[in-house]
Formats: structure tokens, C-alpha cells, sequence
């Protein structure tokens, strides 16, 4: 196996005048977790689905697991696991059906799909459920089935496109525990989401704006390097008063209300005592201005910016 | 203050299935409730129940002070509902689709002139009423489904799961519009699967299995959250989970990014936590006790129900 499951050069995708994916260069390392963030709209799923040989790139150059994307698409798809924004779950079927189903698909060898089915039903709700209709299942549960049903044929790379959007918090704690103990045994997983703090567990990240690669590395040392600005939040009994007076100002980039509580970006050069000072004229009220660690949603948006700038 | 919502005794089943369990909360006006739980806890039935679109086997809702089962026509036209698959029309344009809202619930003239004007501008929608709603990106679909649950100026706004696949930086814009309204006396009721949304509420309900958890205002629930949240950032957070969770004394052990959070009763001595975690052979240098976020109280109380 290559040490890289992604390695793509100027990859592009035009639809008529519109150019989805705009040259973009990246590498993913085998056996890592790797995040593809970005707005609605920013070319993820084209991406995706050029790296799955299901679409082929206008130009552009390299290979997935190994394999050519512009002439090797069917060997790619052979390795690959894809579990698409709107994976295709027979809805009259039940859960043991889909599963049997997916495994014929994939050609899986019968003990080991018997093994994978054993390994599901003790360990998660689907064990009760496998008699159920998928249509009867709930978003979570049902989403849980579709990763089992792409993975479950034991591929080197698996591609998620926002699998948890809509699921509730415990039940994406549990997806991502599959998903760490997949990348674990070798794995590599690629996977879109919306929701920033499963991003921050990836051990790598790309972030997509307007089809352009804008930033990919750790997230530690994204939001350590391309992070200018600081933040700042403090409470409030009037945060609404506050925030009107503070967007306005130059030296503040953001403003965003949480409750009572208020995150303050600054500009990379603005004078903390200075909008301290103002902070305190404008609100009366405000209480424990203190310093915090931007997230990697604060990175995001704020490139987002910068890009619109 | 009247209640903008009151409910008393809300009880609904789906053949054996209890999708609501005799539920009494009420929400203040001008409010904003976040309704949170896991799959099938029963916040669409609860949702579209106060929306007047489905009837409680039994129970009463009041909006404003009158009762359900007396509510005029006119009166539920102070409720705006955005169900959670928005029925958008994919082929009419941005325009297309606010002029049928509007034709739906008789706005006219000079009235419908400046409100549509206005929503366009709120939610920044002005430079695409051409567009075809079909064309739109997932959160601009979500800003014209708002406008559209908007266009009667209703007092209360039901919102179900309306940011899911909904990118950060919209949701943020999104929570902005919810915040204008919101000001503007507009009580909401948002149900959500993010916890940071139910952050940014003024009200809090945590629903599991047609019950209520736990209710009220951020500060109160949160003091009234009976576990101890302890955080840790060890070298490899993974590994430490691993170790901890064998024969834990704990409540919980949760990754959160690079740290993990640790539940324990608060009756433990922060002497035991500490010991109970050397003696795993995971180090305490970074341990300290942090205020528990809603995802803490959202695993706690989720876990013993």
C-alpha cells in the first residue's frame, strides 16, 4: 500500500462557466483522519466524488490509493468506501437486509461479512433492530447503518460526506469512536462536516472556499498560524446594546452573541486596552472580559472573511 | 407576564409508542427555548403540536393566555412554522416563493410591499431573488425558508432543526436573524441538534423519550447539574480515555477535541479524582474543574435516563 491514500495535483472541475474546484493540490496520508471543511456550496462533494472516480476532473493530475483518477477509476472504486450526504438505504428493507445487500455489492467473502454483522448488532442499537424497516428508523440510527453498510467490506479509504448532520450528540460521539478505532487498524478516513468540533479531532484538515484550497495542516498549527486576530468574551446584561456599539468600531473584526455572553474578535493590531476601555463606556455592564483560545470555527469564519475582503 | 406558550399535561402516542409523556412547561414572552434531544425523544411531535398541526391525545396549550381548542384562525396566524423539510418550491424563484407565502396568509398591498422588502434585506436575500430556490445552497435554502415562516409577522416563531447541514458561517448568520427578532419581541422556540445552539438560548428544554430531563434558564440548570466536570488535556487523550475507563470510578469520561472531560459525583473529593486518575498511570498535571458546558450536561443526564 502507498504511504499516500490522496495525492492530487491542479485537480479542477468546470460545469459549464461555473469551476466548482478550482486547482487544487493536496496530500492525505494513509491511516490518518483527514477533515474537509468548507461553506455550503465550496466544491466538497465535487471534490469527493472526483477522488471516488464517480466524476471526472476537467484537468489535473494523481491517484487515490494508489491508483490513476483520470484512467484507474474502477480499481479506486474497488478500495474505496463512500457514504454519500444522501446515502441510498433501501427504505422497504430492514437493517440486516441492507447490510446483506451492500456486502453482496462488494462481492464480501460470506465469513467475514458474518463476522462484521456480529460485530455491529452486539455493539450498537441496530443489534435490536435488525428486523426494522429502515424507513422506520430515526436519523441517527439510520446513518449509523449507511457508514456500516460502507465500511463493513473492510476498504483502505473511506470517504464521509457530512455523515452526521442532524444526528444527536451522543449518537456522533459513538460514530466518531468508529471512526478513530477504523483509523486505528490503518484506515484513512476523509470526511466533510459542519459540525467544528468533531474537526477538531481530525488530524488533519483542508479548508475549501470558492473551490480553493485556502488552508490544510493540524489544527493546532492552523489556529496557531493563520489565526491574527484574538478574542475576547465577556458577559453582559444588555449584549444586544453591546454588540451594536462594538461592530461598528475598525479595530474589532466580529461580534457574535452567545446568550449573555459576548465573543469580541480583534483586528491583529487593535489595542486590547483601548477596546477594554470602550468595552466598559459602552456597557456598564459588562463583567469578566476574558481572553480565549479561538476554535477552529473562529479560523474558519475568519478566513472566510479575509477571502471575502 | 402572560406565558407566549403555556403547556399543560401534553400527552401524545403513535399506536404503543409514547412520543410525549405528560409535558408542563410554559415560555416566557420574548423568549428563546432551545428544545434538545436525542432521535425519536419527540421534538417534532412537540413542535408541530404547538404549531396547531397536530392534536395531543390530551392535555391544553395555551398561546397568549387563550386556549388552544378556542383559538381563532386569526389567532394562530401569530405562529410562524418552519418544519424541518421546508416546503420550498425547488422550481419558482427567491420572489416566486415569498409572493406565495404571502399570497397563502392574504398579505396585501402596501403591508406586503415593505415586508417583503424588509425580509429580503434581514436575510441578506436581495441579490438572488431571481434564483431558483432549487439552485440555492443548504443555508440559503434555510434563510428563505425563515423569510418565507416570516412573511405574516407571526409573534411566535417554531423552528425544527432548521441549521442542520447548515454551514458555520450561515448558522452564525442565521442565529443573528433569530437574535433581531428575538429583540423585537418575537418568542422562538428552536429545536437543534448543535449544543452550542442551545448555548445561545434563553431557555433550555432537554427532552428523552417523551420526558422532560431538566428545563429552564442556562444559569439554573446549570447549577442545578448535580456531577462535578473535571478537565484533562494529556499527551494522548485517546490513550488516557482507554486507561480511565477501565474499573472507572467515574460518571463519564468524554473526548473533547485534545482534552477530555471527566464526570464525577460531587461528592468526590478532588483529592479521589486526582489519585483515581494517577493511579491509571495518566498524569494530573493539567487537571482542573471547569464549569460544565451543555454537552456535559447533555451526556450526564442523557446517560442515567
Amino acid at each position: 500500500m502507498p504511504e499516500l491514500a490522496v495525492d492530487v495535483t491542479n485537480l479542477r472541475r468546470d460545469f459549464g462557466k461555473f469551476t466548482a474546484v478550482n486547482n487544487i493540490t493536496f496530500q492525505v496520508n494513509r491511516g490518518e483522519i483527514f477533515g474537509f471543511l468548507g461553506p455550503n456550496g465550496a466544491g466538497k462533494s465535487t471534490t469527493i466524488r472526483m477522488l471516488c472516480g464517480l466524476l471526472k476532473p476537467s484537468s489535473g493530475s494523481g491517484t487515490v490509493a494508489g491508483f490513476d483518477i483520470m484512467k484507474e477509476s474502477e480499481k479506486i472504486k474497488s478500495r474505496i468506501g463512500y457514504m454519500s450526504q444522501k446515502f441510498s438505504l433501501y427504505q422497504t428493507l430492514t437493517v440486516e437486509e441492507n447490510l446483506n445487500f451492500y456486502a453482496g455489492v462488494y462481492l464480501m467473502d460470506s465469513n467475514l461479512h458474518a463476522e462484521k454483522k456480529r460485530t455491529y448488532f452486539a455493539e450498537t442499537v441496530l443489534g435490536q433492530l435488525r428486523d426494522s424497516l429502515v424507513a422506520d428508523l430515526p436519523a441517527g440510527t439510520r446513518q449509523l447503518l449507511a457508514l456500516f453498510c460502507a465500511i463493513q467490506h473492510e476498504p483502505e479509504i473511506i470517504f464521509l460526506d457530512e455523515p452526521t448532520a442532524g444526528v444527536d450528540p451522543l449518537s456522533r460521539r459513538y460514530f466518531w469512536e468508529q471512526i478513530n478505532k477504523l483509523s486505528d487498524h490503518g484506515v484513512t478516513i476523509f470526511v466533510t462536516t459542519h459540525y467544528l468540533d468533531e474537526a477538531e479531532e481530525c488530524n488533519r484538515i483542508g479548508m475549501i472556499f470558492n473551490g480553493t484550497l485556502s488552508a490544510i495542516g493540524e489544527p493546532d498549527e492552523l489556529k496557531r498560524t493563520r489565526f491574527t486576530g484574538r478574542i475576547y468574551k465577556f458577559d453582559s446584561r444588555d449584549p444586544w446594546e453591546s454588540a451594536d456599539h462594538l461592530r461598528g468600531r475598525a479595530d474589532i473584526d466580529d461580534v457574535v452573541l452567545f446568550g449573555s455572553e459576548l465573543h469580541v474578535t480583534l483586528k491583529p493590531n487593535a489595542n486590547f486596552d483601548k477596546i477594554t476601555a470602550a468595552i466598559s463606556a459602552v456597557d456598564p455592564t459588562a463583567q469578566n472580559i476574558t481572553a480565549i483560545d479561538p476554535t477552529l470555527e473562529d479560523l474558519f469564519i475568519a478566513l472566510i472573511n479575509e477571502g471575502q475582503r | 407576564m402572560t406565558a407566549a406558550i403555556s403547556a399543560q399535561s401534553l400527552h401524545r402516542t403513535f399506536g404503543e409508542t409514547v412520543a410525549l409523556n405528560n409535558l408542563t412547561f410554559s415560555v416566557p414572552e420574548a423568549s428563546i427555548l432551545a428544545v434538545v434531544g436525542p432521535d425519536g425523544a419527540g421534538k417534532t411531535t412537540l413542535l408541530r403540536i404547538l404549531a396547531g398541526i397536530l392534536n395531543a391525545d390530551s392535555g391544553t396549550v395555551q398561546i397568549s393566555g387563550d386556549d388552544y381548542s378556542h383559538i381563532f384562525e386569526s389567532k394562530k396566524a401569530d405562529i410562524g412554522y418552519m418544519p424541518q423539510r421546508f416546503g420550498l418550491y425547488e422550481d419558482l424563484t427567491v420572489q416566486e416563493n415569498i409572493d406565495f407565502f404571502a399570497d397563502l396568509f392574504s398579505v396585501k398591498g402596501e403591508q406586503r410591499r415593505t415586508r417583503v422588502q424588509r425580509l429580503l434585506q434581514f436575510s441578506r436575500m436581495d441579490p438572488f431573488t431571481d434564483r431558483l430556490a432549487g439552485k440555492l445552497s443548504g443555508g440559503m435554502k434555510q434563510k428563505l425558508g425563515l423569510a418565507c415562516a416570516l412573511i405574516h409577522n407571526p409573534k411566535i416563531l417554531l423552528l425544527d432543526e432548521p441549521t442542520n447541514g447548515v454551514d458555520p458561517v450561515s448558522r452564525r448568520e442565521f442565529w443573528r436573524l433569530l437574535y433581531d427578532l428575538n429583540r423585537d419581541g418575537t418568542t422562538i422556540v428552536i429545536s437543534s441538534s448543535y449544543m452550542d445552539e442551545a448555548e445561545r438560548a434563553s431557555r433550555f428544554l432537554l427532552l428523552h423519550k417523551g420526558n422532560i430531563i431538566t428545563e429552564g434558564e442556562p444559569a439554573q440548570i446549570r447549577a442545578n447539574f448535580h456531577q462535578a466536570v473535571y478537565e484533562l488535556t494529556p499527551e494522548d487523550a485517546r490513550v488516557a480515555k482507554e486507561k480511565l475507563n477501565s474499573d472507572s470510578p467515574f460518571l463519564s469520561i468524554s473526548l473533547f477535541g485534545k482534552s477530555l472531560h471527566i464526570a464525577a459525583n460531587r461528592e468526590m473529593q478532588l483529592e479521589r479524582v486526582t489519585e483515581a486518575i494517577s493511579s491509571k498511570g495518566v498524569s494530573v498535571e493539567s487537571l482542573r474543574e471547569i464549569i460544565p458546558s451543555f454537552e456535559d450536561i447533555y451526556i450526564g443526564l442523557s446517560q442515567e435516563h
